[in-house]
């Protein structure tokens, strides 16, 4: 019984066991999945806090290479060593350089001239220095072409001579070491224009290499190696894919490019070198073709102190490569230094040891620049402040701006934000997109160039810094159009200002200016002179698209109310004017673009080297008034060279010209407008840029339009010079024009004209898309003006009600 | 109980990964939309309900709205109602319904872009459809710039989705047995009566699946307007995609949140009511279900 007991207790007690040991089982199992998830929920946290931080730390590198062109590091923020720029300032009788050398003995030789193109040699035993100049009278030119240096200081003139009681004739001299002047009997081969006509030819490069040896490339495109002596030429570099686009020569190796790519010459035997991949694949599209400006390139070479080493620069900066080697090493970054300004045309390198180098240059200014790369071992790597300034488009003046702050500056490092880029299709809104979650996420950039920003939209937000008294200051020191500044002052402070400005006129006879003032007059005027069918056109023939930006340019100030809507009365004469004018401008679609006229000047320089001067539009249509292909014309002035240029063509043709619709408006254009957000107030760099760019010395660095500030518009005016050109009409007619240095009295009605100007015209770009897209619409007769102008009202009403 | 509640805790684990997934990137985000909605674009200052007035007040984002909902209003029941009557019809012919249902899906293989190159050839001013038009010497429309971008735009979005819709609506009704309906004939029910008062109650669960995925893919027509005619459509195919988008780029980041939080709570509420209405007795009929497989399970335990 016990034992039943016993055994019934035991039985019991194993089920009480089994159940325990189930229960337990339970629980343990229940801890173990509760550990494991708990390890799981663990891990699967920290996987996700890593993927976001990889995700931030992916960001903020792919930033960083987007940025500066590299991953930067803390090794290399806290790196030593750079190459600093400094400029050598020329002499005064040599402004401009033509060519420097490095002679055998390690002094330097250039050949050098005024703006009287007074020619003369210089030579430097202390690296710069100081030189000493000799001027070139016995040598007889009336306008050099090209110069190039031997290393043993021989020199080779190549361009247009007058030989006493001889005419002026193209050829070549050569001065020897000891002084002594040679002409060189050079026999080019005959040269046939584009358009089939004879035409003289002419050296247009020159190039000794290390041994002494001569190179030329003549207007047909050929290389030749030339015999100084006997003056006999023979063809160099066979086997082009396309026309010699430009050549440079370092130590022994010839390099040419043939508008595909770089191929290389051995200067003595003349054979050609096995391609180098790696800086063929340094050479960008650009590089392809040769600069606008004769004698100076996108690349330049010279030879490295290494066997076959090759030093070149370009827009990046200055590189070493070592030939079929498989790196380029970058010396000097471009980014930090003036090669920043992409309308740099370089002329001669020069590597005085393997810590100094000497870069001659065309600034997009046309200003030569001889700049010197010292490398100074404490400077850091990198500077290790940072300026960064966004633009949606690149521009001359950003960089030219850009680059003079760099220059100003070298402690900081001046990074250039692009949105836009045509390259990978990014267009205005996706930049925008990409900017404003920059600033959203606190890493928007310091300054922003307004144009083409919704910035009545920034003003709201409040983004952008009162900039009022950075603006005061420059005001203070040097002057700033009071009426261009109090356009664009708030109640509440000055948020933006642009560092330029140009506006509209109109040229013809007084009849013309009289009616001019007004769009329905001076279309009525058009009109009525295109009834009478006179001889020449009246308007000259501009497209849809020209007619409404030139329009807009002069009155597209005024599409506003006071209540901020939308003025229909005014849209509606806006693009009933540019209809009227387009279709008496008689525009066809086959007709060339105003740029294809043929600009030409006497004293040679035949591509564009003053083409400058022709900087706004009413230039160009002008030029029509001087051909008698048109009698009036209406377009931009931008510059005192356009206003010098408009007062000769007056001159030549009896008439006069004033601001355009000075009756309905006083609209000017702002170029490059500055602003600054708001979190970069407290950066001194940020302010000095603003500083700088509206100040005297940063102005006078730009290039187009006029100067806010006077000081600068005063140093420009005085700064003009005289300047011949010559220009053929559609009919062929040749022209020559004189345009002289502009009087005071001239100059006082400028600044007249500039001093009434008080509205800016809207460069919002939502706007003028609009406007512009469906404006062309009704121009060209695809839609109706109601159709238009319904369009237009309901999209841009639509857009203010944002 | 506990235990049958919330399981075992496993299908959590499986859960884990994409509810944090979702809590990164839809939840923190969105609270940080409400956040802003409350806030100045610049500075963060707090403005209470000034942005909500603001946007209940901008006209562009009204008209966006009642674009918006005009559109909705317009496509969904026809797309509803078409796919619906092609997917009972193509139910009808066994032969060939899965080669109809692929012809029917083309359209969706092809990409945004092409379509909206697709439809300026067909569109334009001086495209395929008005140079019929003035072959039959009916005169031709502006198709894409005037009002009836509208209808354009409701063909596209209809001519794309259709197909998916009818996929949908096939195995929606291929999920009803075959055996109700031969009882139904049996008990003298004609096919109308069938479609009436059985497959119609029957699909209704399906239904609501379907509106709701075909009213989220009526955000999606913006891609093909804001192909065709940029950031400022003509006015009858603004949507609140547009405004949305053109905020952004004005950094107008206040009317933004706002908005968004406003679109975000109607949306909720118009999908709570129409769950209610065309879902809510079979989740009922659900719920009863469930208990009483809940009895069920609870008997078998015991």
């Amino acid at each position: 019984m016990r034992n039943e007991t016993i055994g019934t207790e035991a039985i019991s007690t194993k089920v009480i066991s089994t159940e325990a040991t189930s229960t337990e089982k339970k629980k343990i199992k229940k801890k173990w999945f509760q550990k494991t998830a708990r390890f799981l929920a663990m891990l699967s946290v920290i996987a996700v806090v890593c993927a976001l931080t990889g995700c931030q730390s992916e960001t903020g590198n792919s930033r960083e290479e987007r940025t500066d062109g590299e991953i930067s590091d803390a090794s290399q923020e806290s790196a030593k060593g750079r190459f600093l720029e400094s400029e050598i300032e020329l002499p005064d009788e040599a402004d401009s350089l033509l060519t420097i050398a490095a002679l055998a003995d390690g002094s330097l030789k250039a050949v050098g001239y005024n703006d009287n193109l007074d020619y003369c040699l210089l030579s430097s035993v202390n690296q710069g220095e100081s030189f000493e100049v000799s001027a070139l009278n016995d040598v007889q030119a009336s306008y050099i072409m090209s110069a190039a240096i031997a290393p043993d200081g021989e020199v080779a003139l190549a361009g247009f001579f007058t030989d006493e009681g001889a005419a002026r004739r193209t050829g070549m001299k050569i001065i020897t070491d000891t002084g002594e002047i040679r002409t060189v009997p050079i026999q080019l081969p005959d040269y046939q224009g584009k358009d089939g006509s004879d035409t003289e030819n002419m050296i247009l490069e020159a190039m000794y290499d290390e041994a002494g040896t001569l190179f030329i490339c003549d207007m047909t495109n050929t290389i030749f190696r030339v015999d100084t002596g006997t003056g006999v030429l023979s063809e160099f570099a066979g086997q082009l894919r396309g026309d010699v686009s430009y050549f440079g020569i370092a130590g022994t190796t010839v390099l040419v490019c043939d508008g595909f790519g770089l191929i290389c010459f051995d200067s003595q035997s003349g054979e050609r070198l096995s391609d180098d991949e790696v800086l063929q694949d340094m050479m960008s599209g650009a590089e392809y073709y040769s600069s606008a400006v004769i004698g100076a390139y996108p690349v330049v070479f010279t030879k490295g102190a290494d066997e076959g080493s090759i030093l070149y620069a370009n827009n990046q900066g200055i590189f070493y490569h070592q030939r079929m080697g498989s790196i380029n090493e970058q010396l000097v970054s471009g980014e930090l230094t003036s090669l920043v300004d992409t309308g740099m045309a370089l002329q001669s390198l020069i590597m005085l040891d393997e810590k100094q180098f000497l870069l001659l240059a065309i600034d997009s200014l046309g200003a030569t620049r001889l700049y010197d790369y010292v490398y100074d071992a404490n400077a850091s790597a990198k500077p290790e402040r940072q300026l960064r300034i966004y633009a949606l488009e690149d521009s001359q003046a950003l960089q030219q701006a850009v680059s003079f702050y760099q220059k100003q500056h070298p402690d900081v490092f001046v990074k250039k934000l692009i949105g836009m880029s045509a390259e990978y299709g990014i267009t205005a809104e996706d930049a925008l997109k990409s900017l404003n979650t920059d600033i959203l996420a606190g890493n928007g950039p310091d300054i922003l160039i307004l144009d083409g920003m919704p910035m009545e939209s920034y003003l709201e937000k409040g983004i952008l810094a009162d900039i009022s008294g950075l603006v005061g200051e420059v005001d203070e020191r040097d002057g700033i159009w009071e009426n261009i500044r109090s356009a664009y002052e708030k109640e509440d402070g000055l948020y933006e200002m642009p560092a330029r400005f140009y506006f509209s006129v109109v040229a013809g006879d007084q009849n013309a200016i009289a009616a001019a003032g007004h769009s329905d007059t001076f279309v009525e005027y058009v009109r009525e002179c295109t009834g009478q069918q006179m001889k020449a056109g009246v308007l000259y023939p501009m497209s849809a698209g020209a007619v409404l930006r030139e329009l807009y340019a002069a009155e597209g100030s005024g599409f506003k109310n006071a209540d901020g809507e939308p003025d229909e009365g005014k849209l509606r004469a806006f693009l009933t004017a540019a209809k009227e004018l387009c279709d008496m401008g008689g525009y066809a679609a086959q007709d060339s673009e105003p740029d294809a006229y043929h600009i030409s000047a006497d004293t040679g320089a035949m591509y564009g080297v003053i083409s400058g001067a022709l900087t706004g539009t009413i230039g160009i249509y002008s030029i029509g008034m001087l051909t008698q292909d048109n009698q009036v014309a209406f377009g931009t002035l931008s510059d005192i060279n356009g206003l010098q240029f408009l007062h000769a063509v007056c001159s030549a043709t009896g008439g006069s010209f004033d601001r355009f619709l000075s009756g309905e408006t006083a609209a000017f254009v702002p170029y490059c407008s500055v602003g600054m957000l708001k979190e970069s107030a407290q950066n001194e760099d940020a302010c000095e840029f603003i500083r700088q760019i509206l100040g005297k010395e940063g102005q006078r660095q730009i290039r187009y339009g006029f100067p806010v500030n006077q000081s600068a518009f005063e140093i420009l005016s005085e700064q003009q010079t005289a300047y011949s050109m010559a220009a053929s009409g559609e009919g062929g007619t040749l022209v020559e024009l004189d345009a002289e240095k502009l009087t005071d009295a001239q100059l006082d009605d400028l600044k007249e004209m500039i001093q009434a100007l008080s509205d800016p015209v809207a460069t919002d770009r939502v706007i003028m898309e609009l406007i512009f897209d469906e404006g062309e619409k009704y121009v060209t007769g695809q839609h109706t003006l109601e159709e238009s102008m319904t369009t237009i009202l309901q999209k841009v009403t639509l857009y203010l009600s944002e | 109980m506990r235990q049958k509640k919330y399981g075992n805790g496993k299908g959590f684990l499986f859960v884990l990964p994409h509810l944090a997934g979702v809590l990164c990137f839809y939840f923190f985000p969105f609270a940080d939309v409400l956040r802003r909605s409350f806030v100045q674009a610049s500075g963060g200052g707090f403005v209470g309900l000034a942005n909500y007035r603001q946007v209940l007040t901008n006209r562009a984002f009204l008209l966006a709205a009642s674009n918006t909902a005009r559109f909705d209003i317009v496509c969904l029941p026809l797309l509803l109602g078409l796919a619906l009557l092609i997917a009972v019809l193509l139910n009808g012919i066994k032969k060939m319904a899965g080669v109809f249902s692929s012809i029917f899906l083309i359209p969706m293989t092809i990409p945004a872009a092409s379509i909206v190159f697709l439809w300026k050839v067909v569109f334009d001013s001086h495209g395929l459809l008005n140079g019929v038009l003035h072959a039959m010497e009916i005169g031709g429309r502006e198709w894409l710039s005037g009002a009836d971008s509208f209808y354009v735009l409701v063909f596209s979005y209809i001519w794309k989705n259709l197909g998916y819709v009818v996929v949908l609506f096939t195995a929606v009704l291929d999920g009803i047995p075959a055996e109700i309906y031969e009882a139904a004939k049996m008990d003298g029910a004609d096919g109308k009566a069938c479609f009436v008062y059985m497959t119609l109650p029957l699909i209704r669960k399906g239904v609501f699946a379907i509106f709701v995925l075909s009213f989220l893919g009526t955000f999606r027509v913006f891609r093909e307007a804001y192909l065709v005619a940029g950031s400022y459509p003509p006015q009858q195919i603004y949507m609140l995609q547009h405004v949305f988008n053109n905020w952004f780029v004005n950094l107008s980041m206040d009317k933004l949140a706002a908005g968004a939080v406003l679109l975000a709570v109607v949306l909720s509420i118009l999908l709570l009511f129409m769950n209610r209405g065309l879902a809510g007795d079979e989740g009922e009929n659900g719920k009863a279900k469930h208990g009483r497989s809940a009895d069920g399970g609870a008997r078998d335990e015991k």
